[in-house]
């Protein structure tokens, strides 16, 4: 498939929930990059069939902070966290997945990549684990993009 | 009823912005002790907005919550307007309303299909239900598209709109952009009609309180403009009155201030309050809709705040069409003044309910002291007072349906911890050394 589209979610008024959105700001021109924040289940509006999809969050699974992890998306409604998945009123990109499946909605192909967050207190500014894996999160973005284009 | 001790202490699980948890014992058959413990997050934003710079508020606040972005935007612009003594004007006015009748159209669509009618439908949660009522997911799910496509086209994007500033827009729609958007919304409003007769036939937990009900009073009914906050039974104040009509206090089960009037009365604000109140002001599609189901008022049980969410949903569509077909684009998206060492106020009606924001600014343009008070922090005591209310029903069930009868509740309010299915556990003490919960 040659048409990438990189999700990137989070809050950046949120300590570490922003590390996605302050990452992809590293990935450079010449990529669909859609800033989404906390969408909710409007992130299903986002899912296009003629799109591949790389959804980059951050994770609450009581890792290591700074951990990056990569699951396919058809996979993501069966990982669990430790702890669920940041959402706007209940809907991460989790739940949102697994409303689509129970939707019968085909989701496009796709890599779920993640950054473990430590602190996610009202405030902007990332906690220095994660600060310090940034640039392995936009390597991990990278990667998943070059391989859904068939690199 | 035994008149043996009860203990229902409840623990809120939460993947929200709030954390939650309550706790209710029972004596000799009534309720000794009860209390809801609310974490609430804003509070921090009121710390966070000093020392920047005003025009930066719309855009921080915004990301208070992600579902209601354009109600912090709103209260915000409408005080830091006040504080600067800038009038937006008409035609900005009426954008406002515009983009606020869709964020009514999908946070409440968010709220009936997706959060509050699993409840009514047995299920544990809309994934479980989308896989027997595919229709009403999908329904829900369509009319708050619509709602986000709106909101993207005034505010450059569907979640945390980007372009509400202090005066106006950055940028405002031309009226070809919206008329792309109007046969949406005309399909949408008979959806939402739809969404009202079945509403009112789902089954409802007789329920019934006497409520001092809060709401915005202006020309129009409640949300995007008013000077005066009307309070049932007592009357109208002005909104630079509020801080001295509403008093927050800390309670000592809570992390979160709780909100009542200054005699310690709780109250509504909401779906519920804006139509006790102002009615005779919904748009008369709306109206209508309200005759054919018959829902009488005041309503005044809240389980039934589904319908009239399901109601306020048309009004929005109705209103939102109106909107656009008498739109005129601004000749400036925006107006301007000078900063002066001030202080301004401003409520709006968020789809959860009155959202005041109070700043003082100085002549540097700078934020020197915010107060924002969401919806969710004044409902809070009126949801204990419920959850009170309600226990000699409680008592009787047995525990599973219990934890869904208070969760339920909870959920008519629609708060910001409600979100999360199975947010409450409810552990219960029945004497004798055992214990039941989950």
């Amino acid at each position: 498939m040659n048409r990438v589209r990189v999700i990137v979610l989070g809050n950046e008024s949120a300590g570490d929930d922003g590390a996605a959105l302050v990452a992809c700001r590293r990935l450079g021109a010449g990529l669909e990059i859609i800033r989404a924040g906390r969408p909710g289940t409007a992130l299903l509006d986002l899912l296009v069939p003629d799109a591949a999809t790389v959804i980059v969050d951050v994770t609450r699974g009581g890792g290591p902070p700074g951990r990056i992890t990569s699951v396919p998306l058809q996979d993501l409604p069966r990982v669990v966290f430790a702890r669920s998945q940041f959402s706007s009123h209940g809907f991460g990109p989790a739940e949102t997945l697994r409303l689509a499946e129970a939707l019968d909605r085909v989701l496009p192909p796709g890599v779920f990549v993640g950054i473990e967050g430590e602190r996610f207190e009202t405030g902007v500014g990332l906690s220095p684990s994660v600060e310090e894996n940034l640039e392995s999160l936009v390597a991990a973005v990278r990667e998943a993009v070059v391989r859904l284009m068939g690199g | 009823m035994n008149d043996r001790e009860r203990t229902y202490k409840v623990d809120m699980l939460t993947r929200v912005e709030g954390e939650g948890r309550f706790h209710l014992r029972v004596e000799g058959g009534k309720v000794v002790d009860a209390g809801l413990s609310i974490f609430e997050a804003p509070r921090y934003f009121e710390a966070f907005l000093r020392g920047r710079s005003l025009h930066e508020v719309p855009d921080i606040v915004a990301r208070i919550c992600g579902i209601c972005p354009v109600a912090y935007q709103m209260s915000s612009v409408r005080a830091l307007e006040g504080a600067l003594g800038l009038d937006p004007g008409e035609e900005i006015r009426s954008l406002r309303r515009l983009l606020y009748c869709a964020e009514w159209i999908e946070s409440h669509a968010l709220h009936v299909f997706l959060l509050h009618a699993p409840d009514f439908l047995g299920y544990p949660s809309a994934v479980e239900m989308a896989a027997d009522h595919r229709e009403v997911v999908e329904c829900g799910l369509a009319l708050k598209k619509t709602g986000n496509s709106l909101i993207e086209i005034l505010g450059g994007r569907a979640v945390h709109p980007i372009s509400v500033r202090v005066g106006g827009f950055t940028k405002t729609p031309t009226t070809e952009e919206l008329l792309r958007v109007r046969p949406f919304l005309s399909t949408g409003l008979q959806e939402a009609l739809e969404t009202v007769r079945w509403a009112a036939t789902l089954p409802m937990p007789e329920f019934e309180q006497d409520y001092v009900f809060v709401a915005l009073d202006g020309e129009a009914y409640p949300l995007e403009w008013g000077d005066r906050v009307r309070i049932s039974g007592r009357g109208t104040y002005p909104v630079g009155e509020f801080e001295q009509i509403f008093q927050e206090e800390q309670v000592e089960h809570s992390n979160a201030l709780q909100c009542r009037l200054k005699d310690g009365t709780p109250y509504m604000t909401g779906p519920m309050a804006r139509l006790n109140l102002f009615h005779e002001k919904l748009h008369p599609i709306a109206a209508s809709a309200l005759e054919e189901v018959r829902l009488e008022l005041p309503v005044k049980n809240p389980y039934r705040s589904i319908v009239v969410r399901a109601i306020e949903i048309v009004h929005a569509f109705a209103e939102a069409l109106d909107l656009i077909d008498r739109y005129r684009r601004p000749p400036e998206p925006y107006v301007t003044g000078e900063p002066r060492d001030s202080v301004g106020f401003g409520a709006t009606e968020a789809p959860r309910g009155l959202l005041y924001h109070r700043y003082g600014i100085g002549g540097d343009g700078l934020v020197k002291d915010a107060r924002i008070v969401p919806p969710t922090s004044q409902n809070q005591a009126r949801i204990e007072a419920d959850l009170v209310s309600i226990a000699p029903q409680l008592i009787e069930l047995e525990h599973d349906e219990a934890t869904l009868r208070c969760e339920q509740l909870i959920r008519s309010y629609d708060p910001c911890i409600s979100c999360a299915t199975h947010f409450l556990r409810l552990d219960i003490d029945r004497g004798g050394g055992g214990t039941s919960g989950r």
